[in-house]
């Protein structure tokens, strides 16, 4: 029996899914979001204490395999990840009239996916993972069914992302024919072994249908398309859900391909995931500049921040995924926070042009605080976490050396693009008067819960900006525990 | 570790900043905190030691301490930081002074003028790299504000272009002092650990590293290549902007260049020393030529900017002790001048509604006190004897001479445009026939806050212009002695 307690955050969270399900039934909404908040606490306090960030409550072995799974520092790193992204998503959601039970139990499924590819160990579990996590996000992109941008996000990301599904499970049967195993702590483990073929074609056959699969899940470019389309449509919150969680689970994917599993297969990658990183960075920078509507303009900030974070597997030394992984820390705190903003004005009747946001300062001036700083933060001005997670994974190509210093100058020089359409929107917050005729200031109940969510974030970036000495020798310790492993 | 005045000096600007968003009387707690700075500032010029060839009122803590990275909270004043530190509090207090009048959302304009007060500050005091750039671009969010709020017709533009082309510079010069602390193998981002290391690197290493050093610097100072921003962001910034961004901000470019990029490679400056040389001459010359054909007085005191800049890289190229001492002077020298200068243009186009040249004439008859300090710091601009500036150009053209003989002569020459514009400037505008047809019928004298700000400014032009020795000392005795 405790052999099993190691799957009880996982347990926990689906526990409260159901119950979400439940509650549903009973048509009481905040009863379903609040267990699932609170469940969720409790595992992050959980994990929080497995990863030895705080005391722990269970005392279980830190890592370890069991077949199917595997757990490591950098899995709970992760799993922290999606738990505060999916509790702000759920505290924000609390506010808002149209979200009920089924909602938290759909959100409550997807971060059951995203926990479960986390500890995957195995291909299987990692493709159930990303299924369930895919599937329970389709639905929540169309949640609200009498729009028609909605649906039809909904519509364009189900069926880009299962075809970007299938393509991932293609590539890996084919890694699994050429190997023999689906298991991949044993591919790493094996590597070394003659009976498993280096130089078959058939495996960059395979490789390139995993990245065209994930590519699809990041946003990468030139895999992009979908994203500004489905970020825009979907429900504000759920577009932060999608933008935080589902892409950092792309990213955690790839890394547990990538730079584990197959490193040994793969030595050439390094290349072609510079050429992506520098394609993705300045697609997306460039694009953002011309949008007009702020859940555009977010998410093509999102795809070039997914570039940013490609450098880390191009560079692929321990200070550079220890930045990669900071970056990818903070763009989902830094994004769920905008995303949030953005559902949290519509409210107070601010349009999603970027215009409806001219003298937004006036009337909401902590709002517009807090959103000035989330995007000064995505734009790396400093003393922000944005500025930090930036340095490390900068620094880390600087410290590699050689055309590695390229994606270092390529990725600074497209940080230096994106201050003009992150500062664009705090000029209009601040300088600029307000249009006729916007912001009517309807008389409705303060959205308590998401301010609440917008706060501790706000803290959490402005803090790790200030003092980021633990937080970046956490993400060094990961990384080289993580290139040992391999 | 004794009083943390330094660390003080921070926390009060950035207590000055945040009380003057907050209140209503946003202008008082500017100038409450700016003359506590001040003092400070004062406290520092008086109780430093001269003759000892290493930081003062030193405070180190450890901030970030990790396998890779470390970083430490280093401030600490040496002769070249302490004119500067000088010249930002007491430049503040006089902009704080002069703008008391400001009717345009005051608490935000004070408090951003406190904000900068503290990025600029810091610059000048911080000695780790990391806390170095943090200040670097805390400096530039409150400038794009000031301009883009407060400036004038084209300030979008302008505003923008400050903000690309300086962060483009600051993230440019990021990288390379990455590279820097890389390859030297330093223990930590300190300036006098990477210091003690950096000359290690490889030459060619160390040269392309200048490179981007120089880039980065150079386009925050502005060197001729890259000084398209200025002009524009000068014209359309508001008075107490144009005089912070000449004041101040482009004497973090100097600075850096000396403190992190020429004295920490020294193969790397050794090698660029000629492009530096033919960059600083180009600039003086551009400079010169480009604010003779000016008609807007504004723009014309922007390129007259970009003339002594050229100057200040001809000096660092000298990398002699005299030379240096003439370019800290000359930053030192600049920032009162030019804004003086700002500030006496300002308040003519806001006593005739118009900077145009041709359009004026004559102010001397209606508008005497404010005559007589456009004349003083057009006179001090051009370098006139017993005038601040006077000395500092002196040194760097007799350093420039040692070094590199008689190509002396262009800067030499190019001098006499300077003298020329200016005097051309004050024989069009000050004197001659009064034009009687402005916009506002009855031009009114400059402001008794107006005023005070700029002769506070004046006051030190003539007394660091008779008695240059009381800066030169603290200059030369501890710094450059240690450095060259």
């Amino acid at each position: 029996m405790t052999a099993y307690l190691v799957y009880t955050p996982e347990i926990l969270i689906m526990i409260s899914a159901l119950l979400a399900l439940l509650f549903d039934v009973l048509d009481s909404k905040k009863l379903a979001g609040g267990i699932a908040i609170i469940l969720n606490l409790v595992a992050l306090v959980i994990i929080l204490g497995w990863s030895g960030i705080t005391g722990s409550i269970l005392s279980l072995p830190q890592s370890g395999g069991h077949g199917l799974f595997y757990f490591s520092l950098f899995g709970y790193m992760f799993q922290i990840i999606f738990i505060i992204v999916t509790v702000s998503v759920e505290l924000t959601t609390l506010d808002f009239s149209e979200y009920n039970g089924i909602f938290y139990a759909l959100i409550e499924f997807a971060l059951t996916g995203m926990m479960i590819v986390a500890i995957s160990g195995d291909m299987v579990i990692l493709i159930l993972g990303l299924e369930l996590a895919g599937i329970s996000t389709y639905i929540l992109t169309g949640y609200i069914r009498k729009s028609e941008l909605s649906v039809e996000a909904a519509m364009k990301y189900y069926i880009i992302g299962s075809i970007s599904s299938s393509l991932t499970i293609f590539g890996l049967s084919i890694l699994y024919g050429v190997t023999g195993t689906t298991s991949l702590w044993l591919l790493n483990l094996h590597a070394g072994y003659s009976y498993i073929p280096k130089n078959n074609p058939l495996l960059y056959l395979g490789f390139s249908f995993i990245i065209a699969g994930l590519g699809f899940k990041i946003a990468m470019a030139p895999f992009h398309m979908w994203a500004p389309d489905v970020y825009q449509g979907a429900p504000s919150p759920v577009s932060a859900f999608l933008a935080a969680g589902s892409k950092t689970m792309g990213f955690m994917a790839m890394f547990i391909i990538f730079l584990s599993a197959i490193f040994y297969f793969a030595p050439n990658l390094s290349l072609l995931f510079g050429f992506f990183a520098i394609l993705t960075m300045t697609t997306g920078n460039i694009l953002a500049i011309k949008q007009r509507n702020i859940k555009r303009m977010l998410a093509y900030s999102s795809i070039a921040n997914a570039g940013y974070i490609l450098i880390a597997f191009s560079v692929d030394t321990p200070l550079a995924v220890a930045g990669g992984m900071f970056q990818i820390f903070s763009h989902a705190i830094m994004k769920v926070g905008a995303f949030i903003v953005v559902a949290v004005v519509s409210v107070f009747g601010v349009g999603e042009s970027i215009t409806d946001y001219k003298g937004l300062a006036k009337e909401h001036s902590l709002l517009a605080l807090s959103f000035a700083i989330m995007l000064l933060s995505l734009a790396g001005v400093p003393p922000l976490m944005g500025f930090m997670s930036k340095f490390v994974l900068f620094s880390g190509a600087v410290q590699a050396g050689g055309w590695y210093i390229l994606l270092a100058i390529a990725g600074v020089l497209n940080s230096a693009l994106s201050l003009y359409y992150y500062a664009r929107i705090v000029k209009y917050m601040y300088i600029d008067n307000p249009e006729p005729g916007k912001h009517k200031n309807k008389k409705i109940s303060m959205p308590i819960y998401s301010y609440i969510s917008i706060f501790v974030l706000v803290v959490i970036i402005v803090a790790v900006g200030i003092y980021p000495s633990p937080i970046i020798g956490y993400f060094i310790h990961i990384a080289s525990q993580y290139m040992v492993w391999r | 570790m004794s009083f943390p005045v330094l660390s003080l000096m921070l926390i009060i600007a950035f207590a000055g900043a945040l009380f003057s968003f907050m209140s209503k009387k946003g202008r008082d707690i500017a100038l409450i905190f700016s003359s506590i700075d001040f003092i400070l500032s004062l406290y520092l010029m008086f109780s430093f030691t001269y003759n000892t060839f290493s930081y003062q009122f030193m405070e180190k803590y450890g901030w970030i301490s990790t396998p890779y990275i470390t970083a430490n909270y280093v401030v600490g004043a040496d002769g070249l930081s302490i004119p500067l530190i000088l010249l930002t509090t007491l430049l503040v207090l006089a902009v704080v002074i002069y703008s008391w009048d400001e009717k345009k959302n005051p608490s935000a304009f004070f408090g951003l003028i406190m904000l900068e007060e503290l990025g600029v500050l810091g610059v000048f005091i911080s000695l780790d790299f990391l806390l170095f750039f943090i200040f670097w671009e805390v400096s530039l969010i409150p400038m794009f504000f000031l301009i883009a709020y407060w400036g004038g017709p084209r300030k979008n533009y302008a505003s923008y272009k400050f903000l690309i082309y300086t962060h483009v510079a600051g993230i440019i010069m990021l990288v390379s002092v990455i590279a820097m602390y890389f390859y030297s193998g330093a223990t930590s981002l300190d300036f006098a650990a990477i210091a003690s290391k950096s000359a290690y690197i490889a030459p060619f290493t160390q040269a392309v590293i200048f490179l981007g050093l120089l880039f980065g610097f150079g386009t925050k100072m502005p060197i001729v290549p890259m000084h398209t921003w200025l002009p524009d962001a000068h014209v359309e910034a508001p008075t107490a902007g144009s005089a912070l961004l000449a004041g101040l901000l482009l004497k973090m470019g100097g600075y850096g260049l000396i403190r992190l990029a020429a004295y920490m490679l020294p193969a790397g400056r050794s090698a660029m020393t000629p492009l530096m040389m033919g960059i600083g001459i180009l600039g003086v010359v551009w400079g010169a030529v480009a604010a003779l054909s000016q008609t807007d007085m504004k723009k014309m005191v922007a390129y007259s900017s970009i003339s002594h800049m050229g100057l200040v890289l001809i000096a660092i190229a000298t990398w002699t002790q005299i030379g240096l001492m003439g370019a800290v002077f000359l930053m030192f020298a600049h920032g009162l001048v030019s804004a003086v200068l700002f500030m006496g243009v300002g308040s003519v186009h806001h006593s005739y509604g118009t900077r145009d040249i041709p359009k004026l004439g004559g102010i001397a008859d209606r508008t005497p006190m404010l005559s007589v300090m456009l004349v003083i710091g057009s006179l001090a601009s051009l370098g006139l004897p017993a005038l601040i500036s006077f000395p500092a150009e002196f040194s760097i053209l007799y350093a420039l001479f040692s070094v590199e003989g008689y190509i002396v002569a262009i800067p030499l020459a190019t001098l006499t445009i300077v003298a020329g514009f200016y005097i051309w400037m004050l024989q069009r505008v000050v004197f001659g026939k009064y034009k009687s047809r402005y916009v506002n019928k009855k031009p009114h004298d400059i402001s008794l806050y107006e005023a005070i700000g700029i002769a506070m400014l004046i006051s030190l032009i003539v007394l660091y212009g008779v008695l240059p020795f009381i800066l030169n000392n603290i200059i030369l005795s501890s710094f450059i002695g240690g450095m060259v």
